[in-house]
């Protein structure tokens, strides 16, 4: 079955859709004027995104007493966005193929006009056969890995292949995540202390975990406790996390004091009079990106997503398709948009501070006559459609007075007809 | 000698986007778009400056798929058309606003500029965008860097260390193909750095690449000059760090330039404002509304009525905003030159799209800055990155440290819950062709196309471009589509590679036209 372009089925909005149809005015902003400046509207989702996290937030350990074992254990139903299992693989491709109806664009998609759907986008004829197919749930192997998503969040997904599947029917416990502290260990699986567990729900495939501290590796196994209570390691995961020193430069050097400038340091981070590198800690980690922060001001992925056509189909476009940088903060928006965490991430109930409204006037002079007939509009051809209709839309500013008249002469030349009518643009 | 220096960088890239099954096919507008508004008016100012004398100096990163997406003949004749398709609806604009002098006056503007456009284009340079990069780049005006093959978002797919070095040894083959030369340095897909990639730039070449601020700031041990002046690895690459100033100065959704009211806005086209019967000729599939690059107004105001569009205006202000630009920069080298014992370098890296595409004056801007940089003033100099190595070439020890430019700094946009499905599937296929690379170790024939054709749809499912698709939310479905096909087709082959059977060469050949990335691809480079 070949799986069908999601776009063919999307609903998006048009957001000229009511005024093409109606009239010579426009309705009154079928987009935002403000759409210039996307970090006012996207900020604040961005600022509810973050103090989920927070509040949801593992507890700190202290420092790393090396053979410490720290118990995590992350319930998804109330933990933070992040530490929560990634639905099981084949609804998660799902969710994302999924035609997004405005209704699952909550927070940008209603002001626009209507409803409508996209038309109809075939496939060309001349595709090659070995595109089409699915992709398979699984693989076959054991296999747990890491991708470090920033210095404190790893994500983290497996898979077991079926033949230790079949050797596991007796286990009791559950699975989990087992991290182990590997700083400066060549792991073998036994030498080194556990640094965090995390017990997952019962079929997720992946997982987002914070890390202890930064400055460690960490390595990961999954697997059960077993009745005897013994840990049971069935994949491990390569190390994440990064030691200093690890490449041959010591950070211990005599330079680490001397050398910094704080003034440099200063100007290169955007800190105040004061500050130190630990605010700039703070902030990286407050992802300040409207005004003070340096991070989140920077491009990513290209202007490119702004080329894409189908992203103007409705005002949705306003916040999402800006340059990443300039929407950086609006990118919080678009974060609950999936609904998989939607009540966690709801954008704040507040009322917009700036009302505003803005109205504009194009006009559309329309009639038909015979389709051989001759057509002037203003003493100037006018060209007519096949059946007759002729059709033409002006811009209207304020001030604009326009005396449109038509004439039309038979084929014959011997037959006239005239239309007089004007308008005036003017504003009370 | 200068106080300091000015290091421009301008980042092009766009997806490898190609569809010859289709006649007209929506997002090959992408690059159409790019080359009007961008890359034409970039050789613009090039040619211009160069006519009035200015030196100017600059770099930028022309990527892979884009360099192979502006060589390709089937493009560049859809290019041709799509112009012919703007012509025509610029000349209906003119009959529609004939009556209104404001509007009339920008449609002959539009009109004007693409039948230019197809001149510069068509006759001028006879389809090769590439060679006017090239003739600037042997003046020594312009520097071109390299990027990893398909722009893959490399702290993602670190997980298999030879799909990292597949990834920058195509991208270096294909540079020195379009360039004729190898490249110096890298800017890395999306800024992602991760601690240990210098030693995989190291093997392949490349002498310097970038990261974003808190990539030196934060790195071991902490930089005595800021991000003012590179540090050097230990594996030997030198590293460049963005300067936060000057970017939050063009980026800023707040205080950036872009934003002036007398620029043209972006998000009025004709294209969703005018009857879908009078468009009807200029869409794709009857309905569909697009972007046609026909703006009429400017930004205007926040909560106003929208105004006609003032070229007037709008180049002045580019102007005005290049004076304080460089005023602005000066100032910065004055303050730093204080704190260091060489001329600071202040480098400003930007996606090249941003100027003419969505900051339509942006090219203008450029124009501007390096007249009054050159013209002006004597207290800063522009410089490309190779240039100041040259001069400067014995800079700090550093680790530099785990970042991007994306939103956050890390990897977040690249690795979240829209997105992450994709990694099983994208590394289980390095896995896998690594496995097939390594059985056949010197495959021919049949063989060898079908291992050369996997490596290609490995590359093209690994564009960063996918991921943050389905993070922004819009053209989902397009990135889904791609990222499955493309790994669909290569499990495809990789099951009739690893069972020895026959490959049905007319399916492959299909696959080899479409997807034709990467002539010279090289499956061995994941051995």
């Amino acid at each position: 079955m070949a799986p069908i372009p999601a776009s063919s089925r999307t609903a998006k909005t048009d957001k000229k859709g009511a005024s093409a149809k109606a009239a010579t005015a426009k309705p009154a902003s079928s987009k935002p004027v403000a759409a210039k400046l996307p970090a006012k509207s996207g900020a604040k989702p961005a600022a509810v995104t973050e103090s989920v996290r927070k509040t949801g937030s593992v507890k700190s350990a202290p420092r790393p007493a090396a053979a410490k074992t720290k118990s995590v254990t992350a319930k998804p139903a109330t933990a933070q966005a992040d530490q929560r299992p990634a639905k099981p693989e084949a609804k998660a491709s799902k969710r994302v193929d999924r035609p997004k109806s405005s209704a699952g664009v909550p927070s940008v998609e209603p002001k626009a006009g209507l409803v409508r759907k996209t038309p109809e986008r075939k496939k060309g004829a001349g595709r090659p056969a070995m595109l089409e197919g699915e992709l398979p749930q699984e693989y076959g192997v054991d296999r747990l890995v890491a991708i470090a998503r920033d210095p404190d969040w790893t994500h983290l997904y497996w898979e077991l292949s079926p033949e230790t599947r079949q050797k596991l029917s007796t286990v009791d416990g559950g699975f989990r995540l087992r991290g182990f502290d590997t700083t400066g260990v060549l792991f073998d699986g036994s030498n080194a202390p556990v640094a965090l567990d995390v017990e997952l729900a019962p079929y997720a495939r992946s997982w987002y975990v914070k890390l202890p501290y930064q400055g460690r590796v960490y390595t990961f196994e999954y697997g059960t406790v077993t009745r005897d209570g013994e840990w049971r390691g069935l994949a491990r995961s390569q190390p994440v996390g990064f030691e200093p020193g690890m490449l041959g430069l010591s950070p211990d050097s005599e330079e680490w004091i001397s050398i910094a400038s704080d003034e440099l340091f200063r100007a290169a981070s955007g800190l105040g009079e004061g500050e130190g590198i630990q605010d700039l800690i703070r902030r990286l980690r407050e992802r300040s990106t409207s005004s003070g922060g340096f991070l989140g001001s920077s491009g990513s992925g290209a202007g490119m997503m702004g080329l894409a056509p189908s992203s103007f189909q409705g005002s949705s476009g306003l916040l999402t398709t800006l340059p990443s940088s300039w929407s950086s903060s609006s990118m919080g928006s678009v974060s609950h948009i999936a609904g998989f965490s939607s009540e966690m991430l709801q954008p704040p109930k507040e009322k917009a501070k700036d009302f505003w409204l803005w109205v504009e006037t194009e006009l559309i002079l329309y009639g038909a006559t015979e389709p051989d007939a001759q057509v002037t509009l203003m003493g100037k051809p006018l060209q007519l459609n096949p059946d007759g209709t002729f059709r033409v839309h002006f811009p209207f500013p304020n001030g604009t007075e326009l005396h449109m008249d038509v004439r039309a002469v038979d084929k014959t030349g011997e037959m006239e007809r005239t239309a007089r009518p004007a308008a005036k643009r003017w504003t009370n | 000698m200068a106080k300091g220096y000015l290091a421009l960088l301008l980042h092009a890239h766009l997806p490898f986007v190609r569809h010859p099954e289709n006649a007209r096919h929506l997002e090959e507008d992408w690059l159409f778009e790019a080359i009007t508004e961008t890359y034409i008016p970039l050789l613009d100012v090039f040619n211009r400056l160069d006519s009035e004398g200015v030196k100017f100096r600059l770099a930028m990163s022309i990527t892979p798929p884009l360099a192979e997406m502006l060589s390709d003949p089937l493009l560049r004749a859809r290019y041709v058309e799509h112009l012919d398709h703007l012509i025509a609806l610029s000349e209906k604009e003119l009959r529609r606003t004939q009556f209104v002098p404001k509007f009339h006056n920008l449609a002959r503007m539009y009109h004007d500029k693409f039948t230019w456009c197809k001149r510069f284009f068509d006759e001028w340079y006879g389809r090769d965008l590439l060679s006017g990069f090239r003739h600037w780049q042997d003046r020594g005006c312009l520097e071109i860097v390299n990027c990893n093959a398909t722009h893959g978002f490399l702290p993602a797919l670190k997980q298999n260390p030879a799909a990292v070095r597949a990834q920058l040894r195509q991208g270096v083959r294909t540079h020195k193909r379009h360039f004729g030369r190898n490249p110096n340095g890298i800017w890395l897909a999306e800024c992602g750095y991760y601690e240990g990639l210098e030693r995989d730039l190291s093997s392949v070449g490349l002498g310097y690449f970038f990261t974003d601020t808190h990539g030196i700031l934060f790195g071991q041990p902490p930089p005595r000059f800021g991000v003012y002046a590179p540090t050097i690895t230990a594996a030997g690459p030198a590293c460049f760090a963005r300067d936060p100033e000057s970017s939050r100065a063009v980026w800023s959704a707040e205080t950036g330039y872009p934003g002036d009211y007398n620029y043209r806005e972006f998000y009025r086209d004709i294209g969703f404002d005018l009857d879908e019967e009078y468009l009807k000729d200029f869409q794709h599939i009857p309905g569909l509304r697009t972007n046609t690059g026909i703006k009429y107004y400017r930004i205007t105001g926040k909560g106003v009525a929208q105004e006609p569009y003032n070229p007037q205006w709008a180049f002045e202000t580019a102007a005005r905003h290049a004076g304080d630009f460089v005023d602005n920069r000066r100032k910065q080298v004055d303050w730093l030159s204080r704190f260091m014992d060489r001329p600071p370098l202040v480098l400003s890296p930007y996606d090249a799209e941003l100027y003419g595409h969505w900051w339509y004056e942006g090219p203008e801007f450029l124009y501007f800055v390096f007249k009054k940089i050159h013209f002006d003033q004597g207290d800063l100099e522009t410089i490309t990155p190779s240039e100041y190595l040259e001069r400067h070439p014995v800079n700090q020890r550093q680790q530099p440290a785990f970042s991007t430019w994306g939103h956050l700094g890390y990897g977040e946009v690249w690795v979240n819950q829209l997105n992450d499905w994709i990694y099983p599937h994208l590394h289980a296929a390095a896995d896998r062709m690594v496995e097939v690379a390594r059985k056949y170790p010197d495959a021919w024939g049949d063989y060898r196309r079908a291992l050369n054709q996997m490596a290609r749809e490995l590359y093209l499912a690994q564009s960063s471009d996918w991921a943050f698709i389905m993070r922004t939310g819009t053209s989902v479905e397009y990135a889904v589509q791609r990222t499955k096909e493309h790994l669909v087709a290569f499990n495809r082959l990789y099951d009739l590679v690893m069972a020895g059977t026959d490959i049905p060469v007319p399916e492959l050949e299909a696959l080899e036209k479409r997807d034709n990335i990467f002539a010279d691809v090289e499956y061995k480079d994941f051995l």
